[in-house]
C-alpha cells in the first residue's frame, strides 16, 4: 500500500517536473531545436505560427494519451509502425477539421499541415515517455512539450509579424513612420530572428539559473 | 519503473499482424468517418470561394450562371455550385462579360486548383486566381502571393497559328510581353509552369466548347 501510494506520488512529481521541462528547459524550439521545418517555414505571422503550434499541440497530445493506454498491446517490434499509424491518423483528422472550419489558414499552412507526422518532436515524445509511461504522466508531457512548442513559434511569429509586417494577428501596433522590415517575412528571417530568440532564452536561462541558489 | 511496450518475449506473427490490422481498422473508420462529416462543409467553402474567384477574374461581373459539361461534351446548366466548371459572369444589366472556367492539374507537391476568365471574343486573359493549393510555402505558394503575378494575367493575350489553333502560354523570358507569355517568379518555376500547363489543357477542351456553344451560353440570360 505504502509503495503503492510513493509510486503514485512519484509519478505525480514526475508529470509536473515534464510539463515545466517542456515549457521552459527542454523547450523542444529553443533548447532542443526540433521540428525546424514548420518553425521556420510558417512563422511569419502570429495567426499561421499559433494554428500550426496548436495543431502540432493537439496531435501530440491525442497521440500520446492512445499511445500510452495502448502500451501494454502495441508489441515491441513493430512499435514505430504503430506509432506513426497512430499519429498520421490525428494529423489527418486535424488536417481535415481545420480545412473545413478555417479555410483561409488551411491555405495559408499548405504542405506543413500533414507534414506533422513527420515532426520529430512528436516521434521522440512517443518513443521517450508515452510508449513507456501511464497516461496522465504521457499527457502532462505531451502537454508540456506542446506548449513549449507552442509558445516558442508564437514568440517567433509574433517577432517575424511585428517587425516584418508592422502588425500582430493581423491588427497595426507600430508608429505610421514604421517601414516594415521585408526580410523578417522571408525565410532568412526566420534564421535571424530564431536566432535572437534563442539567444535571449539562453541569456535569461543563464541569468536565472545563477540567481536560483541565492534564493 | 512503469512497464513500457510489450518487451523482449517474441510474439507470434499472429498478434503483432493482429495489433497492426486493429489500429489501422480504427484509423481508417476515424478519419473516414470525419471526411464524411466535414465534407459537406468543405464543399460548401470550395464552392463559395469558387464562385467568389469567377467574380474576381471576370471584371465587371456582378453575377454569374454555373455550368457543368454533359455527357455530350456541351454545357449543362447548374442550379447549384456544386461540380461548376464553367462560370458565365454577367454585368448589372445581365449582359455576358466573360467566362470563368474552373481547371485543375497537378502542382509541385499537390492538385493546383485555379479559376481564370476568358474575355467574350477567347482572344484575351481577363484574370486568374488560385482556389487551392499545396505549394511550398515561401516558393510554390508565390503563384498565389505574388501580386504582381496574378495581376499579369488580366493582360495576356492569346496567340493562334495560321489555322486558328491555339498556341501553349509560355512562360515569359523578356522584358517585352509578347503574345502567349504569362510572368515567372524567381523561386517558384516549377508551381508556374504547372499553373501554365493547367490553363494550356483546359483551353484546349475548353475553347472547342464555347466556340460551338457560346450562343447558347449568352442566350440563356435572354430566355
Amino acid at each position: 500500500m505504502a509503495e503503492s501510494l510513493l509510486t503514485a506520488d512519484a509519478e505525480a512529481e514526475s508529470g509536473t517536473r515534464r510539463l515545466r521541462a517542456g515549457l521552459w528547459r527542454e523547450n523542444p524550439i529553443l533548447v532542443q531545436a526540433l521540428g525546424m521545418c514548420p518553425t521556420l517555414a510558417v512563422s511569419n505571422t502570429a495567426t499561421n505560427a499559433l494554428t500550426m503550434g496548436l495543431a502540432t499541440a493537439t496531435v501530440l497530445l491525442a497521440s500520446a494519451l492512445v499511445i500510452s493506454s495502448l502500451r501494454r498491446f502495441i508489441p515491441q517490434q513493430v512499435r514505430l509502425a504503430c506509432f506513426v499509424l497512430v499519429i498520421a491518423t490525428f494529423v489527418t483528422l486535424t488536417d481535415m477539421l481545420i480545412e473545413a472550419y478555417a479555410l483561409d489558414l488551411h491555405r495559408n499552412l499548405g504542405a506543413f499541415l500533414p507534414l506533422i507526422v513527420v515532426n520529430c518532436m512528436i516521434l521522440s515524445r512517443i518513443e521517450i515517455m508515452a510508449s513507456r509511461q501511464v497516461p496522465s504522466v504521457a499527457a502532462l508531457d505531451a502537454l508540456g512539450m506542446g506548449g513549449g512548442f507552442l509558445l516558442g513559434l508564437l514568440a517567433l511569429g509574433s517577432l517575424r509579424e511585428l517587425l516584418g509586417q508592422g502588425a500582430l494577428f493581423g491588427m497595426h501596433l507600430m508608429p505610421a513612420g514604421f517601414e516594415p522590415w521585408q526580410v523578417m517575412q522571408l525565410p532568412g528571417g526566420g534564421f535571424f530572428s530564431l536566432a535572437a530568440l534563442v539567444l535571449g532564452f539562453h541569456a535569461l536561462d543563464r541569468r536565472w539559473r545563477t540567481a536560483e541558489p541565492a534564493r | 519503473m512503469t512497464p513500457g511496450v510489450t518487451p523482449d518475449r517474441a510474439p507470434s506473427v499472429l498478434r503483432v499482424q493482429a495489433v497492426l490490422v486493429a489500429i489501422a481498422l480504427v484509423a481508417g473508420l476515424s478519419i473516414a468517418t470525419v471526411h464524411e462529416l466535414t465534407r459537406p462543409l468543405v464543399q460548401a467553402q470550395r464552392g463559395g470561394l469558387l464562385g467568389n474567384a469567377a467574380l474576381e477574374v471576370l471584371p465587371g461581373a456582378v453575377n454569374y450562371r454555373m455550368y457543368a459539361r454533359g455527357a455530350d461534351g456541351s454545357p449543362e446548366l447548374l442550379q447549384t455550385v456544386d461540380g461548376a466548371e464553367l462560370f458565365v459572369g454577367l454585368d448589372a444589366r445581365g449582359d455576358t462579360v466573360g467566362v470563368a472556367i474552373v481547371a485543375s492539374g497537378m502542382g509541385y507537391q499537390d492538385t493546383i486548383q485555379l479559376v481564370y476568365g476568358l474575355e467574350p471574343q477567347q482572344q484575351r486573359l481577363l484574370g486568374m486566381r488560385v482556389v487551392a493549393s499545396r505549394e511550398t510555402p515561401g516558393l510554390g505558394s508565390l503563384i498565389v502571393e505574388d501580386a504582381g503575378f496574378v495581376a499579369g494575367f488580366s493582360q495576356v493575350v492569346l496567340q493562334f497559328d495560321g489555322d486558328g489553333e491555339l498556341q501553349p502560354l509560355r512562360m515569359r523570358d523578356q522584358a517585352r510581353y509578347e503574345r502567349g507569355e504569362i510572368d515567372a517568379i524567381t523561386g517558384a518555376t516549377v508551381s508556374v509552369r504547372a499553373v501554365a500547363r493547367i490553363i494550356n489543357r483546359s483551353l484546349a477542351e475548353w475553347l472547342p466548347v464555347l466556340r460551338a456553344h457560346y450562343d447558347e451560353l449568352q442566350g440563356d440570360k435572354r430566355g
